[in-house]
């Protein structure tokens, strides 16, 4: 079993786009590759605002709660993309 | 076709190169490629060209990698995959290349949905690149994969397959026994 934390925020385009990715993780879409292997086993830590991934995690079908593929740590920060590394 | 660095280490000496070549290997490994053939980035492929760093990088390569080092490749080999497996570069040129071939892509499929009056079949082409979508940050102390800012929803989901699929390769110890038996450096990246 791996477990990958996913960063809600960390995307471009916005935490509905990383939400749909989880949802077909868990969903156990193929992702195209080796479509003959069994794909890995995947437990998925969303790191983010709790709110937020639950809202959106809801309007894909999935409750956090009932499941034990997924859990939620909660981070309230961001840094910026004007943030200038030091 | 494995490069490295792409941009997380843009200031790069000769003995960094060295070790993106033992990280690369090591990471070829557990993807499936037993045998992984090593080059070097530079503007020609005869021994002798490019700059300094590459003159110094080409001695150390084939000293540390006898058997696995082709030497010099260029720009035009990276996609094909013909010559080499694993590529090295520092950071700041292979950024560069990278995005390079990002455009070259993006312009190939627009010409070509002019050329055929259909842009479909070219970018059914370029989605199939979400396969290889995001890039492992090697050579830290944990598991890392490095999404493009722009990816869409299969592109996270391939990096987090990918994610899944090197933990299950243990990758992370594969490229600590990779480096361990190569040279101590000092704190500037050279040969203590």
């Amino acid at each position: 079993m791996a477990r990958v934390a996913v960063d809600l925020l960390g995307g471009d385009a916005g935490a509905p786009v990383v939400a749909d990715a989880i949802a077909a993780v868990l969903a156990g879409d193929s992702d195209g590759r080796d479509t003959d292997s069994t794909p890995p086993s995947i437990q998925i830590c969303v790191v983010g605002p709790e709110d937020l991934a639950r809202e959106l995690l809801a309007e894909r079908g999935i409750d956090v709660d009932a499941r034990g593929d997924i859990t939620i740590a909660h981070a309230q920060e961001s840094v910026p993309m004007s943030s200038m590394g030091r | 076709m494995i490069l490295l660095d792409c941009g997380a280490a843009p200031h790069a000496t000769a003995e960094d190169l060295v070790r993106f070549a033992a990280v690369g290997a090591s990471y070829a490994r557990v993807v499936g490629i037993d045998s992984p053939r090593i080059g070097l980035l530079s503007i020609g492929g005869e021994r002798g060209k490019g700059d300094h760093l590459r003159k110094q990088t080409d001695i150390r390569l084939a000293e540390e990698f006898a058997a696995e080092y082709v030497g010099a490749v260029e720009g035009h080999d990276l996609m094909a995959q013909a010559r080499a497996d694993v590529i090295v570069v520092d950071g700041f040129t292979g950024n560069v290349a990278l995005k390079s071939m990002e455009g070259a892509l993006r312009w190939s499929v627009g010409a070509m949905g002019t050329a055929y009056g259909s842009i479909e079949p070219a970018r059914e082409v370029l989605r199939s690149t979400h396969l290889l979508s995001g890039a492992s940050l090697l050579g830290v102390d944990g598991n890392i994969v490095v999404g493009h800012g722009a990816s869409r929803a299969d592109e996270i989901h391939g990096c987090i397959r990918r994610a899944a699929m090197l933990h299950e390769g243990s990758i992370v110890e594969s490229v600590r026994a990779s480096v361990s038996g190569l040279p101590e450096l000092n704190a500037r990246g050279e040969l203590a």
